[in-house]
């Protein structure tokens, strides 16, 4: 109650400086680019003052109470600015023109903006056009490739999959891996929360020094969204943009059809020939409508989006749609003095999962098994096989059911006040709220997880409520002392998240006609079988930071980043942890003057974050019921048991990191881009551990700081500017990642072998081999030779002690991570046309394919063959479990990625502006020898998922192409855009 | 008038951020676990916890009872093809060729410690506690005992932690006189009675006589053999414990409290689980011939020579009628008709409508083509034994419908176990003596009498009698013959694997020195 009042009282304070009174003008003029065009919006303001103006629709501006002397600047974004002696007079106008150079960037850092020349650290930004376009389902689809340093990775194409997001390869296995997400400065659940039509730019923060700022979350870097707002036009401005896509499997597991399987050896002939994959596959079409409006006057800016997207996967029953609504408010009061900003969003999404798994057991299947038989009524009609991992796809896809439908709230409020002229504080609220509901039904006659249930229901509730709260003072000063300007700003946050659920699970029901909204009516309840739970917890965040940026003698910058952070996740001991970065830069052209660069700046940084897993109160060891121990006289009683021990010294991962760069444009902006080293060590890596007694004696589980893990690499980035003519322009952009090295300093045990095959009967061969000093995504096995006369396989005897003994003889034999990520776009511009083509590519890793290890030369003929181009005739039977180099794979691949074609219609019409019709086409080509599904890079091993069972991922042993990948797609995207004034 | 009501605002504003920003103490306790533990009930539903370890480590794949039964000449689990392959560790662990960082050692270990730290752990806590009687204390000491037991039988040389802290590692010899002071002490406070599921009296009494019976093995001192028979007595004596007329009934879904249960894991489809022999063993499409819940995963065995005990006139005299023979085929020969043959399902396997099943993907080698047919007789241990190679288990007695978790409860100790330690004593002081003994449990079986007791002939009938109750491994080893070369296991070179090692990670987690040979 405390906690609501004053954040009523926040906010009456805040609306307060709202109140003020206006004077008149006395400067005016207009603002025009090169070509004589009003600017509209374009900033005026009176140097050394608080005093300003925004230009309005005929390019206008006036202030009032100006001065009869100083300098006046006008500014506007892409265009560079103007600054002009006032010596008097009352008009003064302004010709800006558009300027390209990356000196006039401005990118958006943590808390604020910084010009692309007073950057110390790695930051990487991308614009609204130079996104990828096509069938985007998810925002970090728009960057995927865009960004040195930044791997997305996303196998397969399960429209409902969030992809894997890697900053600079691994930086921590231990805690969170993913980057912090930023939407307009607030922290978000997940990048599906904004719809990627309503997004203006991303930044990345990828060194320590400058997520440092950002503290105890920025160490897998930091992902900052700007979201589009409205601008200042004469009448609204309306847009609409639509697409319509076709989706289809391009790739799938390579398997035997119903002839090439009766071939092989204990082929069993059901009588008919079924494509499985097929039958399971669909073409997805999706749509998207995005309708926005935009407008406003020199004080009050808006905009409303809508979108709505209707996505189909490959797989049949799979997509999801969903509606969002986002608005948009800016207004000015005071003289400018105090600007505020509002936005409220409604998302609402209904996925449907359907069952990935279905790709697997399509291709397991014996081809030859009709699916159909009338006779099996315990089955529905669907021809069903008692076998061990074993289901008619074609029934797993059409008779049960896995939804989700999600809720999203959101809603901010900023206020930014100039307290002095060069003095502004910052106050801001957003409340974050996601509702969501999951169901599962598996009816009675469902083999698939159902068989024995007589149908299983299944329902979770879950609700994140987000609330933060940032308050800032900002002090910017030219000139503070001699040739030193000086940009710096104090802080507070408080972030606060709370999180409950509800789960429950029936089955044996009565009847299928409730589906999943009836669960009263299952007798699983009674029988003690049914499964039920909740949960609730709250974790907060508290942050002082600061940052201190001195411009030094025109070519000089200094940066310093600063956060005090707190998080209720650690105990009294460890609760607060300190994080800093310190950055400094030199403008080497500017200094050295050579006139063959427009911009050659030196970056040299050094700094600290932290990161801690999900989950709140992780030092504690609470006490959950679990499990029933026995009375004494044949019943049971509840037992209390701990969940985990306790460690009261569990504290922050840390990780620092040594950043070096080269930003460089040459003369004429030919040439441009930039160029970062960076060497990072993380230390004190938070592990859950089980199965040990030593650190926790109670229940051999809890968290602990174990790990440490230090790599290196380079990144690049290059643009060329060279061929840009009216007539035709190429302007192609080459982003690449060099990993060199990676180590694995310390871990919980000097060396573990993980990440099991799963089954069937290799839930005990491990493929991955962590050991202290070794390097991180390490596969060990077997080291392949050939085939011996029996058509027993031959491996190879390492240890030399006269025969190959598995483990002994096991090496590593192949890395998970990859040593280069490369991005090549090209866009091209021709009279009105416009086209891009965009490859990307990995390339030195390694994958295990694990449908070659089961399923190709499987000695099991219940299961249909893996037939790549690495089939054998001669190997007879699967070589025992035995992870070997026949199946680990190289997997460097280079993909046509994403191809566009557009034409924007030359129109002279009084209503429509801007019409562009484009084309596009997203996975056209793999160029590959990996034979599996997608050779791109496992970051995670998503685990194994046999018979029905759920997975558990682990972030530490990359590499392995689990039988989980979704098929590979390709897709083809047309779509519209066009602006009515 | 502008400037100062600026300043106030500011002023103001900053206070009351900072007013806000302070009320908001963190919250370090969850909302949705219980950390504060003080009534007697509460205290109870602690302290008892630490009998949950034993579910899991007794009854579940790949814990500590799965290396006490695939390490012996009763029961294996072959590679099937693709299948069960799992690394080669239960190819290893049927080989004796074991190593350090088998994962069922580290799972039996800490399953033990995981017990005896929450027992010793709840003993500092809930000191002076109502809920922590001299009662409850003895029990708890009891069952930490038997915790200690397990240990003792498996990795012999390891630390002994109790309330008073760690003592360090101690030899095999320190354990057993450890475990053998604690049963004094705590015995006069145990309840007398037959508690189910619980330690009483009696079931420090019986690990007391199976603690003397092995002192040779554990202790590395003869055992004084009329200690045994004197302690056997004591529960024959007690009048609480007789022999079921019914051997099945001992183990069946129903078997709670039978009286033969000196101590038994009270196994529960819902309140205990673990149990899954079921999965383990049965063949994929066994789920039609019990309308079970969840398909079986076609692994445990028992071998052909295991079996072959109960069958061969020649070893088992009795009355001969008709049974499944040892050979590929699984074909209808004449031997012994030992009611303990329900041990294993042979032979054709039927629906629940009596129709025969089949299984479609059988090998192409396979004497019994598809129709699904266990064969004692088991082709190869790995790679290819057939998917349908190998008598079953099904000591634990299958129903219709059984789910993943069984409800069979476990004996640990029960009344026929006494009465054959007492018997093979009497036998040790005096060669033949306690073959009316064996005879009395022989007769329950349906078959001959022995003429005579012998070392060899004693063992085998432990061995019937006693199949995958997880003390094969412990006989074997006090009789001498764990070393002994059999179908799948040849002669082990050194005796050193009699001792489980010391998993990997607690060796150098805790720096304790590996049992030798490792």
């Amino acid at each position: 109650m405390k906690k609501k009042l004053n954040l009523k009282l926040l906010f009456l304070v805040a609306v307060c400086f709202a109140f003020t009174n206006i004077a008149n003008a006395q400067i005016s003029g207009t603002i025009t680019d090169d070509s004589g065009e009003p600017l509209i919006g374009a900033t005026i303001r009176i140097e050394g003052t608080t005093q300003g103006a925004i230009s309005d629709i005929d390019g206008s501006y006036s202030l009032p109470d100006g001065p009869s002397s100083g300098t006046i600047t006008a500014s506007y974004v892409g265009y560079g600015s103007k600054s002009e002696e006032i010596d008097g007079r009352s008009t003064i106008d302004f010709v800006l023109s558009g300027d390209n150079s990356i000196l006039d960037e401005v990118v958006v850092v943590g808390y604020g903006v910084q010009n692309r020349e007073e950057i110390t650290g790695a930051v990487a930004q991308v614009k609204a056009e130079d996104f990828n376009q096509g069938n985007i389902a998810d925002a970090s689809a728009l960057i995927q490739g865009k960004v040195a340093g930044v791997s997305i990775s996303r196998p397969g194409g399960d429209p409902n999959s969030a992809p894997n997001i890697r900053l600079r390869g691994i930086s921590t296995f231990g805690g969170a891996t993913s980057p912090l997400i930023l939407v307009d400065g607030v922290a978000v659940n997940s990048l599906e929360e904004i719809d990627p039509n309503d997004i203006e730019s991303m930044n990345v923060l990828k060194d320590a020094a400058s997520s440092a700022i950002y503290g105890a979350r920025g160490s897998n870097g930091v992902i900052l969204v700007t979201t589009k707002s409205g601008t200042f036009t004469k009448t609204p401005k309306i847009s609409y943009n639509g697409q319509l896509s076709f989706e289809s499997v391009n790739k799938t597991a390579e398997v035997a059809d119903a002839s090439r399987y009766l071939s092989m050896p204990n082929a069993v002939d059901y009588g008919s020939s079924v494509d499985y994959i097929d039958e399971i596959s669909q073409t997805g079409v999706s749509t998207v409508q995005n309708l926005s409006i935009d407008g406003g006057n020199e004080i009050t800016t808006y905009r409303i989006s809508g979108t709505y997207r209707d996505v189909e996967g490959t797989l049949r029953n799979s997509g999801f749609n969903q509606f969002n609504l986002r608005g948009n408010l800016n207004h000015t009061a005071m003289e400018g003095k105090l600007r505020m900003n509002g936005n409220l969003v409604m998302a609402r999404s209904h996925r449907d999962y359907s069952f990935p798994e279905a790709f697997r057991y399509a291709a397991t299947i014996n081809p030859t098994i009709p699916i159909y038989d009338a006779t099996n009524t315990a089955n529905a009609g669907y021809n069903e096989i008692d076998l061990f991992d074993y289901y008619n796809p074609v029934a797993m896809v059409e008779q049960n059911t896995n939804q989700n439908d999600n809720n999203n709230y959101k809603g901010a409020l900023q206020f930014d006040y100039d307290l002095m002229e060069d003095l502004t504080a910052t106050v801001s609220y957003a409340m974050n709220v996601n509702t969501g509901q999951n169901y599962q039904y598996y009816p009675k006659e469902a083999r698939f997880r159902g068989q024995g249930r007589n149908g299983l229901a299944d329902r979770s509730t879950f609700n994140t409520e987000r609330q933060t709260v940032q308050t800032y003072l900002n002090y910017k000063r030219d000139e503070l002392f001699t040739n030193v300007n000086f940009d710096g700003l104090l802080g507070y946050t408080y972030e606060q998240i709370d999180r409950d659920g509800f789960n429950s699970s029936n089955g044996d029901l009565v009847s299928n006609d409730a589906s999943y909204n009836q669960l009263g009516s299952g007798s699983d309840l009674q029988a003690g079988l049914a499964g039920l739970g909740s949960y609730n917890n709250r974790q907060q965040l508290r942050g002082y930071f600061g940052r201190l940026n001195f411009g030094i003698a025109q070519y000089y910058n200094l940066n310093t980043n600063l956060r005090y952070e707190g998080n209720n996740a650690f105990g009294e001991n460890e609760q607060y942890g300190f994080f800093y970065g310190i950055g400094g830069s030199a403008d080497i052209a500017g200094i050295t003057d050579s006139g063959k660069f427009d911009f050659l700046k030196f970056r040299a940084s050094y700094g600290s974050t932290g990161n801690l897993p999900g989950g709140a109160y992780l030092y504690t060891g609470p006490y959950v019921q679990s499990g029933y121990y026995p009375d004494g006289s044949g019943g049971f009683a509840p037992s209390l048991a701990l969940s985990r021990d306790p460690n009261p010294n569990l504290k922050w991962e840390e990780k620092s990191e040594f950043n070096l760069g080269f930003d460089f444009e040459t003369t004429g902006a030919i040439f441009g881009g930039a160029i970062d080293y960076f060497n990072t060590t993380s230390n004190d890596l938070i592990l859950f551990l089980s199965g040990d007694t030593d650190r926790f004696p109670l229940t051999g589980q809890g968290f602990a700081n174990v790990g440490s893990i230090s790599s290196s690499g380079l990144e690049l980035l290059v643009n060329y500017n060279g061929i840009d003519r009216e007539s035709f322009s190429w302007k192609p952009t080459l982003t690449s990642t060099f990993y060199f090295s990676n180590k694995l300093k310390k871990l919980d045990r000097p060396s573990e072998r993980i990440a099991n095959a799963g089954a069937p009967g290799n839930n005990s061969t491990n493929m991955i081999l962590l050991e202290e000093g070794g390097s991180f995504g390490q596969i060990y096995g077997a080291t392949y030779e050939g085939v011996d006369a029996n058509g027993e396989p031959i491996f190879t005897d390492t240890n030399g002690d006269g025969s190959y003994v598995p483990l002994d003889d096991n090496t590593v034999i192949g890395s998970g991570v990859p040593d280069i990520e490369v991005g090549f776009n090209n866009q091209f511009n021709f009279g009105n046309w416009d086209a891009s083509v965009f490859f990307r590519g990995a390339f030195g890793h390694q994958l295990v394919n694990l449908y070659r290890f089961f399923y190709e030369n499987s000695a099991t003929s219940s299961y249909n063959r893996v037939v790549t181009d690495n089939y054998n005739e001669a190997l007879s039977v699967t070589p025992n479990s035995t992870i070997s180099t026949r199946v680990v794979e190289n997997a460097n691949f280079v993909k046509i990625d994403n191809v566009v074609l557009g034409y924007t219609f030359p129109m002279n019409s009084k209503y429509v502006d801007g019409l562009r019709l484009f084309g596009n086409s997203q996975g056209l080509a793999t160029i590959t020898g990996y034979s599996g599904i997608d050779p791109e890079v496992r970051w995670v091993d998503t685990g194994s998922v046999d018979n029905g069972g759920y997975a558990t991922s682990d972030n530490r042993a990359p590499g392995i192409d689990r039988r989980t990948t979704y098929a590979r797609p390709m897709t083809f995207t047309f779509g519209a855009g066009f602006t009515l004034k | 008038m502008m400037k100062q009501l600026n300043k106030f605002l500011i002023i103001t504003s900053i206070a009351i951020l900072g007013g806000f920003y302070s009320c908001q103490e963190f919250e370090t306790e969850p909302q949705d676990a219980i950390t504060d533990v003080n009534t007697p009930d509460e205290v109870a539903a602690v302290l008892f916890s630490a009998y949950n370890s034993i579910y899991g480590m007794m009854g579940n794949h790949g814990n500590y009872f799965s290396v006490q039964e695939v390490s012996t000449d009763e029961a294996v689990i072959p590679t099937r093809g693709g299948d069960w392959g799992d690394g080669g560790i239960w190819v290893r662990c049927q080989r004796h060729t074991y190593t350090p960082e088998e994962g069922y050692f580290e799972g039996s270990w800490n399953s033990c410690y995981t017990a005896i730290n929450q027992i010793n752990n709840g003993f500092l806590e809930y000191e002076g506690n109502a809920g922590l009687t001299a009662e409850v204390k003895s029990e708890l000491r009891a069952l930490r005992a038997l915790y200690y037991f397990f240990l003792l039988d498996g990795f012999g040389n390891v630390p002994i932690i109790t309330e008073a802290g760690n003592q360090g590692q101690k030899s095999r010899a320190e354990v057993y006189d450890f475990i053998m002071s604690e049963i004094q002490d705590i015995k006069p406070n145990l309840f007398t009675g037959n508690y189910i599921g619980r330690m009483d009296y009696w079931t420090m009494q019986a690990l007391y006589a199976k603690m003397l019976l092995n002192k040779e093995v554990y202790a590395g001192t003869a055992p004084n053999w009329q200690d045994v028979i004197d302690a056997c007595d004591e529960i024959i004596n007690s009048g609480l414990y007789s022999l079921s007329s019914n051997y099945q009934s001992i183990f069946d879904q129903n078997n709670g409290g039978n009286s033969e249960h000196i101590y038994a894991i009270p196994f529960d489809e819902v309140y205990a689980t673990g149990h899954n022999l079921g999965q383990m063993t049965l063949h994929y499409r066994s789920i039609d011939t019990y309308g079970a819940q969840q398909q079986p995963w076609n692994g445990y065995a028992s071998l052909a020579e295991f079996y072959n005990l109960y069958i061969d006139p020649s070893i088992n005299p009795g009355p001969q009628g008709d049974v499944v023979g040892i050979d590929a085929n699984a074909s209808i020969t004449t031997g012994t008709r030992d009611a303990r043959l329900v041990n294993f399902l042979v032979g054709d396997q039927k629906d629940q409508a009596g129709n025969l099943l089949t299984d479609d993907s059988a090998e192409a080698n396979d004497p019994n083509g598809q129709t699904l047919t266990f064969t004692p007789y088991i082709n190869e241990l790995e790679p290819g034994a057939l998917r349908q190679a190998g008598a079953r288990i099904n000591k634990y007695t299958f129903y219709d419908g059984f789910k993943p978790d069984l409800n069979n409860d476990k004996p640990i100790f029960r009344y026929t176990d006494i009465l054959l330690m007492k018997a093979e004593a009497m036998h040790r002081m005096n060669a033949g003596d306690g073959l009316s003994i064996v005879n009395t449990i022989r007769a329950r079986a349906g078959v001959d009498a022995f003429s005579t007791l012998t070392d060899e002939n004693l063992l085998q009938e432990r061995g019937r009698e006693m199949f995958f109750e997880m003390w094969r491994r412990n006989d074997l080893i006090r009789f001498g013959k764990f070393n002994d070369a059999w179908t799948f296991h040849d002669a082990d070179a050194s005796d050193h694997v009699n001792l489980f090692p010391i998993p990997q990670t607690i060796v150098e987690a805790s720096g304790l020195t590996q049992n030798p040979g490792y």
